[in-house]
């Protein structure tokens, strides 16, 4: 076993594509544990029962579209017109949108390839470094999992019998937290670019609004309709396709029909590298589960346990490696019953415990080697997956900061949480 | 006569990629309308189609699949590739023909697990969308497998036989 | 190795455990049974399959997701058959082996049914009427074609939505009603988005275990005997329970401050009747025996004119609930 481990690892170092490498050790495990192979088939099969999975490719396309239209340049433009005269003001913008988006798409990636789209090219073209965006745009693809009406808050609820509506108002100071500390971070790196710091003028607000009058309504009407039930999330990414579509290629005509078909493929191809890992990694989840991993490695950490600070360190340190192998849905349905338990033992408030959980799982998405954002970072913006790494680096530190605060402040969390 | 099979790739590689495109832009089509369709069957005429979820979701199954045989013609499945900027060229070849048969090996392992599973579904009879055979629907997963392997062996021959300049062009048939 | 839905920390689950370990220890170590829970396998159809290829030798399931190995499972959870849990009481003592054994047929070995109470109407507007239902918005569970053409029948827009939607579908006003059975409702927390019940017993919920019949015929005779035993023992032991556990969830409902409302007789009736010309329907379009449903709906008669003979002997049948079962 420890064998074929290094022999994988070592396919992977020399450059075998990742699907590859997960599959075969997920292939591996289940021969070893004796399961019948078709097993991968089943969980293969199984990406077509993931949330927002319609959304992945609807999505990715509506963020092509915009990215190839001359959408970004307007975007700068506006966002230069209202928020020029603050520092990092476009950054600042990506990140607190970012985190909004993810609330009702889940860490699912959707963010990336739907919104970064659109801001990676337009944080390029306001003179931010490249390494910067790409770092931004990746850590900004989990942010937001704290905010309502996040679909793992909701798990995490019914999971801990925990009022969903309390980790609704814990989520809150949290969320902002990791925001401010990222803005902090951005304003920082950018405080020598002059280039995008310019006086505020209502004649340049006036004419950037006209010029994105039809991109304008977009979010309005995504989010409005989600929010006031008009239709689904998987809906809203059909809603979203539709209308770009209309706006960029019949409307402003900034996109032919002759090119089309090329910007589906680009896009579609980015779809296939994302779901083929990710249904290979159902896999492996699945060996991982059947084998009782998570559940070893939990024995492992909590037999070092002693206090309230010692469980909340390894409560961290157990659940960034938890995040590294497993995706958010199965960590919480498979180790929040197990924790809880361990958590009360230690006063640890269950409504904190949620969001230590989440916000430590959301940093799950960013280390290596599997991280899901990284991966479609990767993808999207066609740079080499360890370009990604480093690049992230800077803001998977901030986030662990963030975490690090949240976890030992538990009055930051239950500050507006009514006492019951 | 070497470059007339090369012509002959590159014409397979033509045709090939024309499929990919048309697959995924009907693939892509059919979401959008169904998915809109959806609203406005609720909102105006207060009522749905049942089976719409499930022919979305499968339509995302086909779309991934054929799109990662597409990822393959372009190589644009994701490799850690830490060593390519330290090797020597001839070294990165080997270790490319390598990987790129490790790969090819994987695919052919789940195509063939997953038809064999196929093989259980017609056993079963098993149905999706109401009375459509379950193996129809996805048979493209086997099938995809088995095109991504293909194409990761005529990678590897490549890397083993080819010039550098075709290498370099990325040019895979 | 068994999965189901059931989150870890449940009290089902620890029954479930111990029934394992009983199991365990009474054929001397030879059956061994692993629990995977909080759907950790995957859908239910996703643990079907798995059972299919022997990765999994049981899950525990909701009726629907067996009806394409043996379509006759769901006749307990058709809309509005029954009146009570007495009366559906007296029906499954004459139907429930028949349904084990239709069961068996179709490869899977079962323990009996645990019902989990009935599912009623929750919503955000009170509904005193069949027509206060009228192009409103129900969820129904996705694949569920029988709960779907009773819905459209009633002229409500019925969404297929998973699971997991139906807290934000509520909160956001996708959907306007939903039924589930209370214990369900408080296990989701649907019932803090909801502002009325409407006591009447829509579907009679159950949940059944089912063993891969290849798997189980792999033990031992006399092991087989202990593992029926102990599951029958248990699934029997949790009917019962969810009974008294179903009264207390509704209670719990009312405290958290939904309102109750109980239409009239005469709504009532007409939903019943729009409700049996579905079922019998789909049972003419095969989605289910025509003659089993017919025969359950006789044991339904028998049950109500034992009672009403019983009523008048009695003198007195004020609570359809309290009275017991004695139309044999
Ligand atoms: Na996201
Ligand atoms: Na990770």
């Amino acid at each position: 076993m420890i064998l074929s481990g290094v022999f994988l690892v070592l396919l992977a170092i020399l450059g075998a594509p990742l699907f590859a490498v997960i599959a075969a050790s997920a292939m591996i495990g289940f021969s070893k544990d004796e399961t019948d192979l078709m097993n991968m088939a089943i969980e293969i099969l199984g990406i077509a029962e993931l949330p927002f999975l319609t959304a992945i490719p609807l999505f990715t396309f509506a963020g092509y579209l915009l990215s190839e239209s001359d959408a970004p340049k307007r975007l700068v433009r506006m966002t230069g017109a209202l928020l020029g005269w603050m520092p990092a003001g476009l950054a600042v913008i990506s990140l607190a949108t970012c985190a909004f988006f993810t609330a009702f798409t889940g860490a699912s990636g959707v963010t990336i390839i739907a919104l970064g789209a659109l801001l990676y090219p337009a944080l390029k073209q306001d003179g931010y470094p490249e390494r910067f965006n790409l770092g931004l745009i990746t850590a900004s693809g989990s942010l937001g999992l704290l905010f309502a009406p996040s679909l793992p808050l909701i798990l995490y609820g019914v999971i801990s019998e925990v009022s969903i509506d309390q980790l609704f108002l814990a989520g809150i100071l949290p969320g902002i937290l990791m925001i401010v500390m990222l803005s902090g971070w951005s304003v920082w790196v950018n405080r020598g670019n002059r280039q995008m710091i310019k006086p505020f003028s209502w004649r340049e607000v006036g004419a950037a609004v006209r010029e994105a009058i039809w991109e304008i309504p977009l979010p309005f009407v995504v989010l409005g309709g989600i929010y006031s039930g008009f239709f689904a999330v998987s809906e809203a990414a059909a809603i979203t396709a539709v209308y770009v579509l209309l706006v960029e290629v019949v409307i402003l005509r900034e996109i032919k029909i002759s090119e089309l078909p090329r910007i589906t493929r680009a896009s579609m191809v980015l779809v296939g590298g994302i779901l083929i890992i990710l249904s290979v990694s159902l896999a492996s989840t699945n060996y991982m589960i059947s084998a009782g991993i998570p559940q070893q490695l939990l024995e492992w950490v909590s037999g070092m346990v002693t206090s309230q600070v010692s469980f909340l360190f390894l409560l961290l340190a157990f659940l960034l490696a938890l995040g590294a192998i497993l995706d958010i849905f199965s960590a919480i349905v498979l180790v929040v019953p197990l924790i809880l338990p361990i958590a009360a033992g230690y006063d640890v408030h269950p409504v904190h415990l949620g969001i230590v959980f989440l916000a430590a799982m959301e940093l799950g998405y960013l280390t290596p080697p599997v991280g899901l954002n990284l991966f479609i970072s990767s993808y999207r913006f066609e740079k080499p997956i360890l370009h990604v790494y480093a690049a992230t680096f800077p803001f998977l530190m901030i986030l662990l900061l963030s975490v690090i605060l949240i976890a030992f402040w538990p009055g930051l969390s239950l500050w507006l949480v009514p006492e019951t | 006569m070497v470059t007339d099979q090369r012509a002959l790739l590159a014409r397979f590689d033509r045709i090939g990629r024309s499929l990919e495109n048309i697959a995924l832009v009907s693939l892509l089509g059919l979401m959008m309308v169904l998915a809109v369709g959806q609203i406005v069957l609720r909102e105006i005429f207060n009522s749905g189609i049942i089976w719409a979820d499930e022919l979305l979701k499968l339509a995302v199954l086909w779309l991934a699949m054929i799109a990662a045989i597409a990822a393959c013609r372009e190589n644009r499945h994701i490799r850690i590739d830490a060593l390519s900027h330290l090797l020597p060229t001839h070294f990165i070849r080997v270790t490319r023909v390598i990987v790129d048969l490790f790969a090819a090996a994987v695919c052919c392992a789940i195509a063939w697990q997953t038809y064999r599973y196929l093989q259980l579904e017609i056993e079963f009879q098993d149905t999706v969308l109401i009375d459509t055979p379950a193996w129809i629907a996805h048979a493209i997963v086997p099938l995809a497998f088995v095109l991504t392997g293909y194409r990761f062996v005529i990678g590897a021959l490549k890397q083993a036989f080819g010039t550098d300049e075709e290498i370099d062009a990325g040019w895979v048939p | 190795k068994i999965a189901t839905l059931a989150p870890e920390a449940s009290e089902w689950m620890k029954a479930l455990r111990e029934a394992g370990k009983n199991i365990e220890t009474r054929t001397e170590g030879r059956v061994k049974i692993k629990y995977y829970g909080g759907g950790i396998q995957g859908s239910d159809d996703q643990v079907l399959r798995k059972m299919r290829i022997g990765s999994l030798q049981g899950g525990v399931f909701l009726p629907l997701v067996l009806q394409d190995a043996y379509r006759d499972i769901v006749l307990y959870t058709l809309p509005l058959v029954f009146e009570s849990e007495d009366e559906a009481a007296y029906v499954r003592q004459r139907l429930d082996g028949r349904l084990m054994e239709g069961l068996n047929e179709a490869g899977y070995v079962g323990f009996g049914f645990a019902a989990t109470g009935f599912a009623i109407i929750m919503s955000n507007e009170p509904i005193y009427v069949v027509d206060d239902l009228q192009g409103k918005k129900v969820w129904v569970p996705e694949n569920d074609a029988i709960s779907y053409a009773a819905m459209k029948d009633l002229a409500l827009s019925p969404q297929t939505l998973p699971l997991s939607d139906v807290y934000t579908g509520l909160q956001t006003r996708l959907i306007d009603i939903i039924a589930a059975s209370p214990i369900g409702a408080l296990v989701m927390q649907w019932h803090t988005k909801v502002k009325y019940i409407t006591d009447v017993p829509l579907v009679y919920t159950v949940g059944l275990m089912a063993i891969d019949k290849r798997a189980f015929n792999k033990i031992r005779p006399d092991d087989q005997v202990i593992v029926s035993e102990v599951m029958t023992e248990l699934y029997a032991r949790f009917d019962q329970k969810n009974i008294v556990d179903d009264a207390g969830a509704k209670q719990a409902l009312l405290n958290s401050g939904i309102q109750r409302i109980v239409p009239e007789k005469s709504e009532v009736t007409e939903l019943r009747r729009v409700m049996e010309e579905t079922n019998r329907r789909l049972a003419e379009n095969g989605e289910y025996s025509l003659e089993l449903f017919d025969e359950m709906l006789s044991y339904v008669d028998e049950y109500r004119n034992g009672k009403r003979d019983t009523a008048t002997v009695a003198g007195a049948a004020s609570d359809p609930e309290k009275t017991p079962a004695s139309g044999d």
